[in-house]
């Protein structure tokens, strides 16, 4: 017995190996028993900080790390409407390229704004529970993507990669309770627009004129709002099992 | 504010036995596991018990009192027991809804 709980790391055992070894004397371990102690042995030594203080990062800090980065992607909401302002008072332009608005002078917001949602992106990926790798990978395209889109809009690949990233992050924070269906739902909606505006479906140059991009690409300020809501709530209802 | 239980991956399940066991007094270790084993219908192992007891021990759900030589018994802390109730209301909800749409495909 006591050769099973000296696989436990020292200081692990200072803290919790005599009431080990006097549970293990109370009642003899079976053979699955052995087996757990062994896991719960490298689990111990994969967690060094459990029997001590270092490893796991306060419970308060971590929600109010969450709730910074809900702050943060809201002001990036903020920053990319106002990106969308900006572009809309534009000059307007004639030249080969037809009639339009001249928004370059939007894009330093607008490249801050899509950083600021990369602090949303990692908050929920943070949030996620552990073994959610897909999730996770989801977060880290959704931000590179997005951050390339917004420094070079003509290049649509790293706005593809960007949604598809999210969309995966998304999935994965339904299923794990942190989001609602519809705000995946929502968000995807927003990006929809570009291509249904672009066709002509959705009738913005009519209604809207030459700003009409502009109004679609502010409506994708609904990815900020679905990053930053659970972010900054108080913890849902916890859930038994990780996923 | 609660804790979210789901953090503890595959402690989530036995730390939830755990702070239900611990729900009506302090108890050691053997006491903890006897109780589990009795709400579960489940052995629960020793190498798991104790992951969990350290991990809500760390997370201020549970704390450790005086040991009466080996035998040191832990207690729900105000928060734990926030979060174990938070947990079960949860639960609770969950089986009524089940129950509530199984009685309708039934009927």
């Amino acid at each position: 017995m006591s050769r099973l709980v000296s696989l436990y790391p020292r200081r692990w055992r200072a803290r919790y190996g005599d009431e080990l070894l006097g549970l293990l004397a109370e009642r003899p371990p079976s053979g699955l028993d052995r087996l757990d102690l062994i896991r719960g042995a490298v689990d111990a030594r994969l967690h060094p900080g459990l029997a001590g203080p270092g490893e796991l990062a306060p419970i308060d800090a971590r929600a109010a790390r969450h709730r910074r980065a809900g702050i943060v992607t809201l002001v990036g909401a903020g920053l990319w409407l106002g990106g969308m302002v900006v572009a809309i008072n534009g000059p307007v332009v004639y030249d080969s390229w037809g009639t339009y608005r001249e928004g370059g002078a939007a894009l330093p917001l607008i490249i801050a704004a899509t950083a600021l949602l990369a602090f949303g992106l990692a908050g929920t990926a943070e949030r996620l529970p552990s073994g959610v790798w897909l999730g996770r990978v989801g977060a880290l395209a959704s931000g590179a993507g997005f951050l390339l889109w917004s420094v070079a809009p003509w290049v649509m690949a790293t706005g593809a990669v960007g949604v598809l990233g999210f969309t995966v992050l998304g999935v994965s924070a339904i299923r794990s309770g942190q989001w609602p269906a519809w705000a995946l739902g929502l968000s995807l909606a927003s990006v929809l627009a570009v291509p249904l505006a672009l066709s002509g479906i959705l009738p913005v140059s009519s209604t809207f004129g030459i700003d009409g991009q502009f109004v679609v690409f502010g409506s994708f300020v609904v990815i900020w709002l679905v990053v930053a809501r659970p972010l900054l709530s108080p913890s849902a209802a916890p859930q038994l099992a990780a996923s | 504010m609660t804790q979210e239980l789901t953090e503890l991956g595959r402690f989530a399940e036995p730390s939830m036995y755990i702070l239900v066991a611990l729900s009506d007094g302090p108890k050691h270790g053997y006491a903890i596991m006897t109780d589990v084993e009795a709400i579960s219908g489940a052995p629960l192992g020793p190498g798991t018990l104790y992951g969990a007891l350290a991990r809500l021990e760390r997370r201020g759900l549970i704390e450790a009192l005086e040991p009466d030589e080996r035998r040191r018994p832990y207690r729900l802390t105000a928060l734990g027991a926030t979060t174990l109730k938070v947990q079960l209301e949860g639960l609770a909800g969950f089986a009524r809804t089940g129950l509530a749409r199984l009685k309708e495909t039934r009927t």
